[in-house]
């Protein structure tokens, strides 16, 4: 009986033919005697060929377009409401660190920098502006929902809250920096509204966790 | 003879544009504003973007949040497609990347994580049977197991196992999506693979 069987990750490369010799003839010679491991191949092969045929599509639950509705609305209503966020100390700070941290990144730091540049005139991104006015009015009246259930809140909860914001807030800005330095990036505007994004659902799951306290 | 895995992509790589005229179409007046023409794009691509996030994410509840910030997304982005490829390849791809972003972004959130809240793991009844049963593909129980299989994988195997085996992008594509070198991306697919088997086995 053959005990020293191939394991599944060296199986796996094997099927998907990245094994060089000597360690793909050791391998053929160990399948062409050993049963269970020819088996075994047989079985990863279906297995990967199911995955593939797995169905593309799967319907999403039906209210997920009526909550895209809203936040299109939402979005749609923030030129409506000029100003708001900047009475919020927080977003102001968040917005006063990333114009600081962009400001700095404009500045040209040499001679070569400055060919062509605006000396000294810091300018946020057009699209690093249209990110932060669509997702400010949903933050701040989030945050205004949040701040307003706090007292429902544990402190332990209340600081794990403040942590992870802080967390995503800091990507925010390091994403910010990077596309102030690097405008034409899609990549980079695709972060940072994935960062906004995540910011949205981490705080309207957390005013749903509040208010179902 | 090794007999490479025979898989098919469908989607990851760019596809040259056959939009038909009335997506093209739909995608201007979305772009206008007009909400009407982007809930018809919504209805004509939400099945797939579900699946991805459903099978990228691991639960249901996850997949339902993803798909509204992507869709959210691809409304403020819709205006940069140009239509060199087909609007289907190019929402592919934003979802892609927008999960792994928020992937990336859970993970540094996770790091900070108290023992209150607690790491967000794939609740147990979510993980399992995340197939609907309106889903009928060749097999519904090869299918399910399958899907459960692929729900439990760790979420770094699990990214990799979905987009090199259920979508069917290369190491290379991968590799610079997910910002990792390309061994380590064949070494999170045999490793997923190897999870997987000893699911579906047990």
């Amino acid at each position: 009986m053959n005990t020293d069987h191939i394991d599944i990750e060296t199986l796996s490369a094997y099927a998907d033919g990245e094994l060089k010799t000597p360690a793909l003839a050791r391998v053929e010679q160990h399948l062409a005697r050993c049963s269970p491991c020819a088996a075994a191949l047989a079985r990863l092969r279906a297995a990967v060929a199911a995955a593939g045929a797995l169905p593309r599509g799967m319907e999403p639950p039906p209210e997920v377009w009526g909550a895209i509705r809203s936040r299109l609305a939402d979005a749609r209503a923030a030129p409506n409401r000029p100003g708001r966020w900047w009475h919020n100390g927080w977003l102001a700070a968040a917005a006063a660190v990333i114009l600081v941290v962009g400001t700095a990144l404009l500045v040209p730091r040499g001679a070569d920098k400055a060919k062509g540049a605006k000396l000294g005139v810091p300018q946020m991104p057009v699209v690093l502006a249209s990110v932060e006015k669509n997702y400010a009015p949903t933050i701040t009246e989030l945050r205004e929902t949040l701040n307003s259930q706090r007292a429902v809140l544990s402190p332990n909860t209340v600081k794990t809250l403040d942590r992870s914001l802080a967390v995503i807030d800091s990507a925010i800005a390091e994403a910010s920096a990077a596309l102030v330095a690097d405008p034409a990036s899609a990549a980079l505007a695709d972060m940072l509204a994935a960062y906004y994004e995540r910011k949205v659902g981490f705080l309207k799951r957390a005013t749903n966790l509040s208010s179902s306290m | 003879m090794p007999g490479q895995l025979a898989l098919v992509p469908d989607g990851p790589s760019d596809e040259p544009s056959d939009e038909p005229s009335d997506e093209r179409s739909l995608a201007r007046r979305a772009v206008a504003g007009d909400e009407t023409a982007f809930e018809q794009l919504y209805h004509a691509h939400s099945s797939r973007v579900f699946a991805l996030c459903l099978r990228m994410s691991g639960t249901r509840h996850q997949a339902a949040e993803l798909t509204q910030d992507v869709f959210v997304h691809i409304w403020q982005r819709l205006g940069t497609w140009r239509g060199e490829s087909a609007l289907s390849s190019w929402i592919h791809r934003l979802t892609v990347n927008f999960v792994l972003s928020s992937v990336r972004s859970e993970q540094r959130r996770l790091k900070y994580e108290t023992s209150e809240i607690g790491p967000q793991t794939p609740d147990a009844d979510e993980s399992t049977l995340i197939l609907e049963a309106s889903v009928k593909p060749k097999s519904v129980e090869d299918a399910i197991d399958i899907e459960n299989a692929i729900a439990a994988l760790p979420p770094g195997a699990r990214t990799v196992f979905v987009l090199h085996d259920v979508e069917g992008y290369q190491h290379n594509e991968i590799a610079t999506m997910t910002g990792t070198a390309e061994g380590t991306c064949r070494a999170q697919l045999h490793r997923a693979r190897k999870l997987l088997m000893e699911a579906l086995d047990r």
